[in-house]
């Protein structure tokens, strides 16, 4: 008899726990659901490095994820390039237009006066655009931008990505046009000869907006290495002036046009020297990159391991 | 005897001319054929992970490719586009390991004897590739990442003329490494440059540290490859020179959608922060402000134009 009680209610006891559980777990659910039905909802702010210099030139995931998109940001050559990918999605906008021209002008022609409203006015109109971003990504959009080449490295997507959460952004790596170029001059650009390391910059990082400081480039001349600068080709006898300064003037150095287009890329060769006059004559001023360097001479990597060797008798 | 005149008016000077005419063209034909056949050679930058960061241009040069080179971890992750292709081995073999050790292991006198073996089955890599183009194949080898930084296909691709090979490019790890942290690694504040660098390269055999010391005056995001097993020693010598709260990432397997993992901490933590990870090779390492904030508004604070 006391066994049968006993059996009784460790029965009761087991079923009072097991509904205490599921009871526990609906409220659980309850009470997360509507966050997490906000956050699963909630579309994606993809940011899609497209390389180069069009498809042929962009990952398999990048040609994929435009497809995916329900939205795209990007220009009218942007788009163009990628129409087979982009079909008829809608554009929302071009993301550079207003970021680095006011009133019809470049920033570089602006007056002080001018430059002073471009600067609040281009943050304004990235405030208003990245509203409108908000806003799809809040009915559950995929929204796409094309970036080209590396959104990492000179890539201005970055004004779009900041102002984001984290969580909403995902970045789509993209091969740079710093690939396309060094595949098109065939040399290592690190290991070469004794060279330390691969500096990417720009002018104007390196030696400030009016080429005047020469600091930097000085203690960089005391070691071997490949610099890489990007927007190089504008005021380029400023700017090799300024190179030799701290750089010897025979020092090898190569400019490659239009870096993975297939009928329009060409490399100009030179020293410090010559290369200034040579871009000065040239009509490209934006879609070069300008290669400094010994790792242009020879057989850069077969020279590094021979100085491996040495070092090791 | 007949005269020179009466020769060239006579049948044989004629039937001489027509079968110079035709030895002429046999032989340039011939000539050109053997040109026109030979086949081509590719270095193909395959990404810093699977299919998915190849790129489209990448993907077609293997379909025009008989014969490839590449690792066998690599052929696993391409298998469906190596299908039907005749594979050559691993390009790199020697590359990490020498009778069975470690390269970080080897003596001096070891070391030695490791390079000097590299250099000699780079060299037969080379004849071996010259030779099947001869016979009219089209070759490749597939490098990982970018074959323009850190790519070892160089070695091979100076065995060449310039014309003999063409290089496709690829998506590197550190465009992968920097899309994980959602950071611009330039512009970002004052950032001067980007240094694409390893440890040993960076301070030299042997070790110079001056490099630091003049780099720590201005601001700069460094990325550091093949530096996971040296973290410790990289970053205790970082340390001598930069402030302890310095932000820095590490990235384990960028690109490969499983096992990518960040670590973010300062100088000062991420000793710590990744004493339990294993991974020892396939990482890289990111140190400066740029890791921080928004990196790319700050810059436009510190451009004074």
């Amino acid at each position: 008899m006391s066994l049968t009680i006993f059996l009784g209610t460790y029965a009761m006891k087991q079923k009072t726990q097991f509904f205490f559980v599921i009871a526990i777990m609906v409220a659980l659910a309850i009470g997360a659901w509507p966050s997490q039905a906000s956050a699963w909802g909630r579309g994606h702010f993809y940011v899609i490095g497209t390389g180069p210099a069009g498809p042929r030139t962009a990952t398999l995931q990048a040609l994929d994820t435009i497809k995916q998109m329900d939205v795209i940001i990007a220009n009218e050559k942007h788009i163009k390039l990628f129409a087979e990918y982009t079909g008829s999605k809608p554009v929302l906008f071009d993301p550079w237009t207003g970021i680095w021209d006011y009133k019809g002008k470049s920033q570089r022609e602006l007056n002080k006066e001018d430059l002073a409203k471009f600067k609040v006015e281009r943050f304004r109109i990235r405030d208003e655009r990245v509203k409108k971003i908000n806003a799809l990504l809040a009915e559950g959009k995929d929204v796409g931008l094309l970036d080209s080449g590396n959104p990492c490295l000179y890539g201005p997507s970055h004004w779009y990505i900041e102002p984001f959460q984290s969580q909403d952004v995902i970045i789509i790596p993209g091969m740079g046009c710093d690939a396309a170029a060094m595949a098109a001059l065939g040399k290592s650009t690190i290991p070469a000869h004794d060279t330390h390391f691969v500096i990417q910059t720009a002018p104007f990082s390196l030696m400030g907006w009016k080429m005047q400081d020469h600091r930097l480039l000085k203690d960089l001349a005391k070691y071997e290495s490949t610099i890489i600068l990007y927007m190089a080709l504008w005021k380029p006898q400023e700017v090799f002036a300024a190179l030799q300064e701290a750089l010897p003037s025979d020092m090898p150095c190569a400019v490659v046009f239009w870096a993975g287009y297939p009928d329009r890329q060409r490399v100009v060769r030179g020293t410090l020297a010559d290369m200034g006059d040579k871009l000065a004559a040239d009509k490209e001023k934006f879609m070069g990159l300008l290669f400094i360097g010994r790792f242009l001479e020879g057989k850069p990597y077969e020279a590094a391991m021979k100085r491996g060797q040495k070092e090791l008798e | 005897m007949i005269t020179c005149s009466k020769f060239i008016k006579s049948k044989h000077a004629w039937t001489l001319l027509m079968l110079c005419f035709s030895f002429f063209c046999y032989a340039n034909t011939h000539a050109h054929q053997e040109k026109t056949d030979r086949g081509k050679f590719y270095v193909i930058g395959m990404g810093p992970a699977g299919p998915e960061h190849a790129t489209y241009k990448a993907i077609e040069c293997i379909k025009e490719a008989d014969v490839i080179f590449c690792s066998d971890d690599m052929s696993e992750r391409f298998s469906t586009y190596l299908k039907g292709k005749t594979l050559l081995g691993n390009p790199w073999r020697g590359k990490f390991k020498y009778k069975w050790k470690d390269i970080e292991e080897l003596g001096t006198r070891e070391k030695k004897a490791c390079q000097e073996e590299r250099i000699r089955f780079w060299d037969e890599i080379v004849v071996k590739i010259k030779s099947e183009m001869a016979s009219g194949k089209n070759v490749a080898i597939l490098d990982s990442g970018d074959p323009g930084v850190f790519g070892p296909s160089h070695r091979i691709i100076e065995g060449f003329e310039e014309d003999e090979v063409e290089i496709i490019p690829g998506l590197g790890c550190f465009q992968a490494t920097m899309a994980a942290l959602k950071k611009s690694s330039i512009p970002a504040y004052d950032t001067r440059f980007v240094m694409l660098t390893a440890p040993f390269f960076l301070l030299g055999r042997p070790e110079n540290e001056d490099i630091l010391r003049d780099l720590s005056k201005y601001p700069i995001t460094m990325a550091f490859y093949m530096a996971l097993k040296h973290a410790d020693s990289l970053i205790a010598k970082l340390k001598k020179y930069y402030a302890s709260d310095l932000p820095v990432a590490v990235v384990y397997n960028a690109g490969y959608p499983e096992k990518e993992k960040v670590v973010k901490g300062t100088l000062g933590t991420i000793l710590d922060d990744i004493k339990s990870e294993k991974e020892s090779w396939l990482g890289m390492i990111i140190v400066g402000r740029c890791l921080e904030g928004q990196p790319q508004r700050g810059m436009i604070k510190h451009v004074v134009r």
